[in-house]
Formats: C-alpha cells, structure tokens, sequence
C-alpha cells in the first residue's frame, strides 16, 4: 500500500469510523455507507486538504464520494509531490 | 509543533484523565473543521475542552442581546462581522458605504462582547469584496477598524488564514491548512495560557538566505540581491535583520564547512551580518543535534525554536527528532513567500518593544556558552524516505552524452571522492579506453525528476578515479545504491577508490568513515561490495530501479 491510499484510510477511519476496516475498497461509498453523511463528507475533503496541503473544490469535493475516487483524485493532483 | 488532521485524530482518541473545561466558540460561520485540532490542542495543554457553537450567521444577534455573559467566550471574528456590507456571501452590496456608521456599528459590537466577563477576541484579517472604487474609503475603514480590534485586546490573525474558496462553499472561512493554528490560539486563550511565543529563528542557508548553494556555486553563483532570482531571498534577510533588532535570536544551521558558510558575509554580499547571528553552526551532521547545541548553550527551551529550511528532509528529521520545535519549510513558490512571512510573524506576538530587547543578540552572546557543532546522530529517516517513491535509472556514458557527468565532475565539491577535475578532451580519450566506464544515475522521486545527480567514473575495470553527487539529493541514500548497481552493471566484487581529502569533501569522508573505510591518508582505499551490500542492504529497498 503506498503512502497516499495509507492517508486515505486513515482520514477515513478516523472520520467514518474503524467499520469500514473490514470493508473492500469498492464497497467504501457514499451512497451505501450511513456513517458517511454530508457532515462527515466536509469533514473528509478538510482532512485531505489539510494533510495534503491541497484546496478541493466544492464541485470537485461532490464528486468524490468513494475510496476509489478520492485515491483517483489525489493520485492525480497536480500539486501534490 | 504543528499538527496534521491525522496527528489530531491520534492525539483525541488516546484515553486520558484530564478535567475538562467549557466555554463558547462565537463564530458567525462554519467552525465544525476546527473541531479536532481544537480538542487535540487542549488535551496537549492538559485538558479536555467542550464547547458550544451558534448557529450559521446569528453571531451578531448573540452579542447584542448579550446571551450566556457570565460564560467563557472566544470570539471569532472576520471583517464582515464587524462590517456587514463586506461580507462575501452576501453578495457587493448596493448600499453606498458611510464611514461614520459603519465604525459605529463596529465600535458597539466590540463594546457588547468587552461585557463579557471572559472574552477573547480572535480576528483574522480576510480578504474582503471591493464593493466600492473609493479606495481611499476602504482604507480608512479597514485601518479604522483594526484601531477598534486592538484596543479591544483582539489577537490579530494573517491573511493567510481565510479561504475565501472554503467560505464559499461550505461557510468555513477558514484555510485548511491553517486550521492548527486557529485552533492552537483558540486552546491557549481558554486556559489563558500565552502563546507558545518564538524566542529564535533558526534557518539554513543555502537556498534560504541565497539562492544556490555556496560550496557549489562559489560567491560569484549564489545570489541574494534586490533583483532576479535573489529578490526573495533578499527580502527573507532583511526580514530576519528587522526582527533580529526587535528582540528576535536570529541563529544559522547549515549543512558546510564553516569557511564557505561565512563566506558570503565576510564578502559582504548580504543584507545580514555575521554578527546578527546569536550562534552560526557549520556541520555536516543532523540538524536536531545542531538545535539542540543551540538550546543548551543559549539555555533556550526548544520549544521557542523556529527552524527553517528548503529541505524537506532536513525538516522531517528536525519533526521526528525535536517535535517541540516549529518547522516552517522555506518557500519554492514565490506566490507562497508572502504566506511564509506572515506564519513565521504569528508566533512572534509582541506588542511592545523595549530597549532590552533591541540589545538581545548582544546579551545573548556575553552570556552564552560556546554552541559547538554536534555529531549526535539525528532522526531515523528510513520510514520517511520510504515514503518519497525514489527511483534510480542509470546509464553508460559515451563520447556524445557525456556533458552532465562532466559537469558534475568540475562542479561539485562537497561529494567528489578527490576534487579532481577533468577536461573535456581528458575525458572524451579517457572514454575511449577500454576497461573505462563512465555511469550517471538518475533520481526522480515524489517531489519531481532530480535529473542526473550523480556520476562514477571507472578506469581498469574496477578503479573508481571520480565519484561525485549532486548535494541536492543528500540524505537520501543514493550514493549506496550508486555503488550497488555499478558493481551489478560491472560485475565486479570490489572497487579501488582514488580518494583525496580536500577542504570541501567532508560528506565524502563523512561516507567512507561510516563504511570503516580508512579514510587518513589520500591514497587507492578498498570498498569490498559483498561487505557493502550486507551493511546497506535496507537502503537498497528505498528504491525502484529503472534500467
């Protein structure tokens, strides 16, 4: 597991809760997890920004609503070493 | 120490039997991201907080009607909320702006929280709209309101701190990245436990107070001038020198020998005098241990230490080993300098400057004890550098891709087994032997393509008459790896090293005495590679390797 999808698991568990520990990358979603409303999903993208250093923006934050995404994105992201 | 959302998370759910304490957080917009860094930064000060929060945008109602006063309050506040008019949510506003009843309002909210029986004040200085052309109106009102906030004992946030983006689209007008600090100055006002207020700046040199790298670049390459690519730097010295004459310890740490570190100020070349400097540490060993030098000579408490650096590395080891010390990484981006002075200025609160402090440097150094250099070993960074993603590629050099390798040759100085330099047509027959290889390798990691950053020349299959790195890349371990793959690439079991001592060569020697390899006589030394590999192998693993 390298470094970025490390950070992401742990925002996540550390938002979610230690649940989604035994769940498959695939199954970590918005839409199927109740643990993950919009108050936790604010709380999500201000962790990412924050240990990345990074800004996300509102149209890019709705659309990051799974594990997958979110490694996607930051994987991705131009300012991020 | 700053602290990351992660570091927060871990600092929250560890159990503990701290008393907890309650008060009001009075923000008009969103506070909810705050949360975690405001509990872990109270339990790190020796107590669990609990607070309550208003509801979205009826801050100014909750004053004026004066609710909960005999309550504990921070108030935390932004221009809007002292001038309704300059809110970004509400639109620019068509109202023609009158400066009387605007710094009336302001005056009279300001006067209702001064009821509080404990109230403190946070401001953070945002961007506002320019909702009007009078410019000249603006600044009246912004400067007027200023007076109002610090004769009200508000503290004074940077720019920095507000996103205008985050208060957009989610109400929070505070920067993510600043939420530490927001939340630190919130957990030390409910306790009314002072700033950890700085007492000394600590920074690297090169790249930091010029541009370029002394023993490399010479005094002629480095550059800190009022023009170009100095400019920052230039500005960052006479920052430092400003506040080095209100009262702030100003102290150098930098990976040199000490005749090229002092160079440039003997050369005069820059803004900073030598003597500014309360300590200057030349050394090629951890940083940490040179603060820690620093503290115990000085008798400074680490935790008002600000160290700086371009180095990402030295940083992290800096982190790891001194955690109490506040790590602020030096800039690339220019866009970014204006930030990075206005973070190192919000731990250096002070209001008031006495004749006492002007004279501090000279103080300081009457009754120091001499900081000597250390050779204690600093952090472990293997875990770090695991984490850069380093990939190493190499390549066998011949008479039409030379030039890099030859450059690197004539150029470096601080990792180059003797300082022997090569002429173009020297090398170009040397080549053209048999029995001579000439290898670069390359280095790419997380923070982008380093290039070719190192270069070994071997003659007779298995003399190795040049070994040069870029120092660039020090600390991350390439020059173990470099040895490995040329003994792959060669197939050859050990190596003859035609080492030379020079003045600048110390991180070559600093290599050979960590390899026991007997470095007190310039001569033809043996580096056995089986050896080798068994005694380095972990840090072979910090690396993918390319063909």
């Amino acid at each position: 597991m390298n470094n970025t999808s490390e950070v992401i698991n742990q925002i996540l568990v550390a938002v979610l809760g230690s649940d989604i520990v035994s769940l498959q990358p695939d199954e970590i979603r918005m839409d199927s997890l109740d643990s993950w409303d919009s108050m936790r999903h604010l709380s999500i993208i201000a962790a990412l920004e924050n240990e990345f250093g990074i800004f996300i923006e509102a149209s890019e934050a709705q659309e990051l609503i799974s594990y997958n995404q979110l490694i996607a994105f930051i994987n991705n992201h131009p300012e991020i070493d | 120490m700053s602290l990351s959302f992660l570091d927060a998370s871990k600092i929250v759910t560890e159990p503990n039997q701290f008393d907890r304490r309650d008060f009001t957080l009075a923000a008009s917009g969103q506070t909810e991201k705050l949360d975690i860094f405001i509990k872990a930064c109270s339990i790190q000060r020796g107590y669990n907080c609990t607070y309550n929060v208003l509801p979205f945008n009826t801050l100014a109602q909750y004053i004026f009607q004066q609710e909960h006063i005999h309550k504990q309050h921070i108030f935390l506040l932004f221009p809007w909320d002292l001038v309704p008019l300059l809110d970004w949510r509400t639109g620019i506003n068509s109202e023609n702006l009158n400066f009387d009843d605007i710094i009336d309002y302001a005056d009279k909210l300001l006067t209702a929280i001064s009821t509080y029986q404990d109230a403190q004040i946070l401001f953070i200085t945002a961007d506002t709209p320019p909702v009007t052309r009078r410019q000249k109106l603006i600044q009246r009102i912004e400067n007027k309101i200023l007076t109002l906030l610090i004769d009200n004992n508000a503290n004074i946030l940077p720019t920095n701190y507000f996103s205008l983006s985050s208060y957009l689209s989610n109400g929070c007008a505070i920067a993510s990245i600043h939420l530490y600090e927001v939340a630190n100055k919130i957990s030390a006002l409910i306790t009314h436990q002072p700033f950890t207020t700085k007492k000394i700046i600590v920074t690297d040199f090169d790249n930091v107070l010029w541009k370029g790298i002394i023993a490399e670049d010479g005094l002629n390459g480095i550059k800190c001038d009022a023009e170009g690519t100095g400019y920052t730097h230039y500005i960052y010295q006479t920052f430092l020198k400003k506040l080095q004459q209100e009262g702030i310890l100003i102290a150098g740490v930098t990976r040199n020998d000490r005749h090229s570190a002092l160079s440039p100020f003997y050369n005069k070349l820059t803004v900073l005098d030598k003597d500014d400097f309360v300590s200057i540490l030349a050394s090629y060993n951890a940083k940490s241990s040179q603060l820690e030098s620093i503290s115990k000579a000085l008798n400074l408490a680490l935790d008002s230490f600000i160290f700086i650096d371009d180095n990402p590395i030295e940083i992290e080891e800096v982190k790891t080993q001194l955690p109490q010390v506040t790590c602020i990484p030096y800039p690339h981006k220019t866009e970014k300098f204006k930030g990075f002075l206005e973070t190192i200025h919000s731990y250096l609160l002070e209001d008031k400057l006495t004749e006492e402090d002007k004279s501090r440097t000279r103080q300081y150094k009457l009754r120091k004890k001499t900081a000597e250099a250390s050779n204690k070993q600093g952090a472990n960074l293997t875990e770090y550098l695991a984490t850069l993603d380093m990939s190493i590629a190499y390549q066998k050099c011949g008479n039409t891709n030379y030039q890099r390798a030859l450059q690197l040759i004539n150029k470096t100085n601080q990792f180059n087994l003797n300082g022997e330099r090569l002429t173009e047509d020297r090398l170009i027959r040397l080549i053209e032997n048999e029995g001579t290889s000439l290898v670069t390798f390359s280095l790419t990691d997380k923070f982008g393509d380093h290039g070719q950053v190192c270069c070994i020349l071997i003659q007779n299959y298995s003399q190795i008459s040049h070994f040069v790195m870029s120092c660039r890349v020090f600390q991350r371990r390439l020059e173990y790896a470099a040895i490995v793959l040329l003994s792959n690439l060669l197939q050859t079991e050990s190596f003859k090293l035609s080492y030379k001592r020079t003045d600048k060569n110390i991180p070559l020697q600093t290599f050979l005495s960590e390899n026991n390899i007997n470095k007190d006589s310039d001569s033809q030394i043996i580096l056995n590679v089986s050896e080798f590999k068994s005694k380095h192998e972990s840090c072979l693993d910090l690396f993918s390797y390319k063909p």
